[in-house]
């Protein structure tokens, strides 16, 4: 039973870890182009987040067994193996997204050249990794994300106008290019929902060894940590809406995204968005190559976690390192990350439904579960956000290609 | 008893844990016997990449490229069923996890490996 | 199949080039705009290092628009803020030079 501390520092972790590069690009995107508008998408994906986060963590803490695992029993081994590909080559994109970003966000700090960044960012998150044990690495990166609240401080002081930003929290189909506005809403809920996290904190609770006596602790982390996480995203939009949009300054690069800190808050703001975006992107590339390992391992049934040590889980420990390599091999190239982000993020919303399907079929399993199977509201809101993820997963790659990649 | 044989079907591609709480593998195929004679029984578990090769159109093409082993798990073995196959002996007496003993070698190499 | 794949390249390879005038024009406002508001923090005392690479990175974009400008008054604008933007990529801790700059790039946005 975890004192209250422990379950804070948890919540703590969670929302500093909430955001990663997808977030924050298409949140300061979606501000700078439609203002307030697009904040009622944001809750949408947290609330999706939560929903199936806290039923992916039931899961581990009941079975001790992680979601992939779940995925080859509920699909087989044919399509289990077409969703485990799929899920691969995606958290690929992701990955390289995140190392592409901590390049970009070195860079800002050091004016030290983006491709020796681009090593050096690999290396260290390696070594971080192979030396630190699981809690710390989560509890390090999502203390130091936690400087990501400036832009809730930026978002105050830049005086938004209130009234507009209550309506943002009212589903509309906003003002502007329609396929633009679509890309957003899909872009929105797609990073907020993306496949990495789910599988990450799943095999996160076994790494922890949850029991069934932890289900508080993960309705605790999952409801006040991923709420209070929301709260990020809102600030970013919020914030580049009230800086950006009317001065018609587009957001897409991440220097943007800084600038929209210091604008309000001097050196002291950009300071604190740098690090904290740092830690936040840090953080992803880490949780996004881990869960890369921890689909592979628990597909084929071999040992894994960070908790059985890196000789304990040799072939997990591989593919991590694999993992990463490759996310770098891809941005080596020079390809543009913010771009890689964004694909990332689209082609993520057109795997989502297989993530999600088997998660709720496993959720219901009372062999799995016993009597903590789903119950009539989990199941509800379950099934609502199937819906919307089935919709969204349809409408991605077309909106990607009539919205010009949300450029109109 | 169909009952016990529903209970094997429903097994394959569950989870495979030995008697130290190791993951060892996933039940890839099974071993039906009597299915001729109207008493149908799960005779063993089949792990290995060599059992894909009865898991449909992708599992063949899967099994063809990686070619692995396949180790027999007689029934007898296994202890208790949850949502994994928990087995009564290691996976060291039962030829399991063979991969994680060739991998380890590699990972053992670098310093700090048993952080 | 064959001509979804030339779409989807063709699409992803033109993808930052603008042929269009009106978003061109709101490229290059964009970037002086941008410009404008890290010259005024640079002015005020910002961090050196991320005053270079983020005029450097606004560079990068307006180079990514300028090849397809026809407008002679849009290009000679644009031109201008990429000037404006090399000198405080140059001299990022100068702020009485960064604070004229920004009152250039305030013009140049229009």
């Amino acid at each position: 039973m975890k004192s209250v501390f422990s379950i804070a520092l948890g919540i703590l972790a969670a929302i500093g870890g909430f955001v990663d590069i997808g977030d924050i690009i298409f949140n300061v995107a979606a501000g700078a182009t439609f203002g307030y508008q697009l904040l009622w998408a944001v809750v949408v994906g947290v609330g999706g987040i939560i929903t199936y986060a806290e039923m992916c963590g039931r899961v581990a803490a009941v079975s001790g067994s992680a979601v992939f695992d779940a995925v080859r029993e509920r699909l087989g081994f044919g399509v289990g193996l077409i969703a485990l590909v799929a899920a691969e080559l995606v958290n690929l994109l992701t990955i390289a997204a995140e190392i592409g970003g901590i390049a970009i966000v070195l860079q800002l700090l050091s004016g030290l050249p983006y491709r020796v960044l681009l090593v050096l960012a690999v290396l260290a998150l390696g070594l971080v990794l192979w030396l630190m044990p699981f809690e710390w690495i989560e509890r390090v990166f999502g203390y130091c994300g936690l400087a990501l609240l400036v832009f809730a401080v930026a978002a105050i002081k830049l005086h938004p106008d209130w009234n507009a930003v209550a309506h943002g929290f009212v589903p509309s189909t906003g003002t502007g290019n329609g396929w633009v506005y679509a890309y957003f809403v899909v872009g929105l809920v797609g990073a907020a929902m993306i496949p990495y996290e789910v599988y990450f904190y799943s095999s996160g609770a076994v790494e922890e060894q949850w029991t069934a006596k932890d289900l508080g602790v993960n309705r605790a982390n999952v409801l006040v940590g991923y709420s209070l996480g929301g709260i990020l995203s809102f600030a970013l939009m919020i914030s580049a809406g009230a800086l950006l949009l009317p001065q018609g300054i587009q957001g897409e690069l991440l220097g943007t995204v800084a600038l929209v800190a210091e604008a309000p808050l001097g050196q002291i703001g950009l300071i604190l968005a740098l690090v904290g975006a740092l830690a936040a992107i840090s953080g992803a590339a880490i949780d996004s190559s881990f869960s890369g390992a921890y689909s592979i391992a628990q597909f084929f049934g071999w040992e894994w976690g960070k908790y059985r040590h890196n000789s304990g889980a040799p072939r997990f420990t591989l593919a991590w390192m694999v993992m990463l390599v490759l996310g770098f091999l891809i941005v080596v190239t020079g390809v543009d990350p913010i771009m890689v982000t964004e694909l990332s993020v689209i082609f993520s919303v057109v795997a989502l439904p297989l993530t999600y399907v088997p998660i709720l079929l496993v959720a219901n399993d009372r062999a799995y579960m016993g009597r903590y199977a789903n119950g009539r509201f989990a199941n509800l809101a379950g099934g609502f956000y199937l819906l919307v993820v089935f919709v969204i997963a349809v409408a991605a790659v077309p909106l990607l290609l009539l919205s010009n990649m949300g450029q109109g | 008893m169909s009952s016990a044989f529903d209970l094997g079907l429903g097994v394959l591609d569950h989870a495979l844990v030995d008697s130290e709480g190791r993951r060892c593998g996933k039940v890839d195929d099974l071993e039906l016997e009597g299915v001729r004679d109207g008493n149908p029984r799960v005779a063993a578990i089949l792990t290995g990449p060599s059992a894909w090769s009865g898991r449909g159109r992708i599992g063949r093409v899967v099994a063809a490229i990686v070619r692995g082993r396949l180790v027999r798990i007689p029934w007898s073995e296994v202890d208790r069923l949850d949502s994994a196959v928990h087995l009564r002996k290691t996976a060291k007496e039962l030829g399991l996890g063979r991969g994680d003993v060739r991998a380890a070698k590699l990972v053992e190499r670098i310093p700090g490996s048993s952080l | 199949m064959r001509r979804a794949v030339a779409v989807a390249v063709v699409f992803l390879t033109g993808c930052g080039a603008p042929e269009d005038p009106a978003k061109q024009a709101d490229d290059v406002h964009s970037v002086a705009a941008e410009g404008a508001l890290l010259a005024h923090e640079a002015s005020e005392d910002s961090l050196d290092a991320f005053t270079t690479e983020h005029a450097k990175a606004l560079r990068k974009l307006l180079g990514q628009v300028r090849p397809a400008i026809e407008d002679a008054e849009l290009a000679r604008r644009a031109d201008g803020v990429d000037a404006a933007l090399a000198a405080l990529a140059d001299h990022p801790g100068d702020r009485r030079r960064a604070a004229v700059l920004e009152r250039r790039l305030e013009e140049l946005a229009g």
